[in-house]
């Protein structure tokens, strides 16, 4: 059973490696283009940045590390604090609320044309 | 339970850990209480160094096409209106923001035995500012809506 286990264990290791690692490729190569990755609308001439979807990245980035800090340093899957909810939810219901305000202004614009 | 196989799986991380945890600590991947780890130490140790290339490689990645411009951030702090220059609600958002995440980040790296509580402080003065952000925008919006009517109304009576 221990080595099946073992078995499975290292394949899905490499598997999900070797995915992560394609994806990454394919960013760095730009087949995956990330260009707008932080613009809020793709409509325009000149797309610009939207400072909800900078928050939203930076706040994944920084709790998806501790996270991951905390499990290596702890050996277990730590308990998600109210607090790291409270703060991801802050940043996400500003970004829709700023994507719903985006999303009625550009349908006003449309309708002023 | 073989405290020192635990230390093993789970690294030299934090010392300490097995010893002061007892059984919390023998891992996700590893049970130890019948007949031996349910999977190898070698795998576990592949997987830690898998995930922090790869995390690494992501961050570094998404980090330097952000700063050579293949991600465009044109924008960022300038007003979506008419004028286009630089908005106080983005500044103060954008200093909140990075003021926060370096916080929570600087906790993390004290204390890596768990995920520290914010200060309720802090997040109300975030969500404060996100308001006044989000606030700033639907101005925006509500000051272009009566134009947009307006001009609805005269084209529906030519």
């Amino acid at each position: 059973m221990g080595a099946l286990a073992n078995f499975i264990g290292w394949m899905l290791a490499i598997l999900i490696g070797l995915f992560a690692l394609v994806v990454l490729y394919r960013i760095y190569t730009g087949a995956i283009d990330l260009k707008y990755l932080l613009c809020e609308s793709t409509n325009t001439d000149k797309p610009v940045a939207s400072l909800a979807r900078f928050q939203f990245l930076i706040f994944t980035f920084v709790i998806a590390l501790c996270l991951f800090l905390v499990t290596v340093s702890k050996g277990d899957f730590p308990t998600i604090s109210g607090s790291v909810v409270a703060l991801l939810g802050i940043s996400g219901g500003s970004y829709v609320i700023g994507k719903g305000i985006q999303a009625g202004s550009d349908s006003s614009n449309k309708g002023s044309n | 339970m073989n405290k020192n196989s635990v230390a093993f799986v789970l690294g030299l991380w934090h010392k300490g850990i097995a010893g002061t945890e007892g059984s919390r600590g023998s891992g996700l991947l590893v049970d130890c209480r019948e007949g031996g780890p349910l999977v190898g130490a070698a795998l576990v140790t592949f997987l830690r160094y898998e995930v922090w290339c790869l995390m690494g490689a992501f961050f570094v990645l998404i980090g330097y096409q952000i700063l050579t411009g293949r991600i465009i951030m044109r924008g960022l702090l300038l007003a979506k209106d008419s004028r286009g220059c630089v908005s106080p609600a983005r500044i103060q958002l954008l200093v909140l923001t990075l003021t926060s995440a370096f916080y929570y980040l600087v906790s993390v790296m004290d204390d890596p035995n768990r995920l520290p509580e914010m200060p309720r402080q802090l997040l109300l003065v975030l969500g404060g500012s996100n308001l006044f952000y989000v606030g700033s925008k639907a101005r925006r919006l509500l000051s272009w809506l009566p134009h947009g009517e307006g001009q609805k109304q005269k084209e529906g009576g030519k």
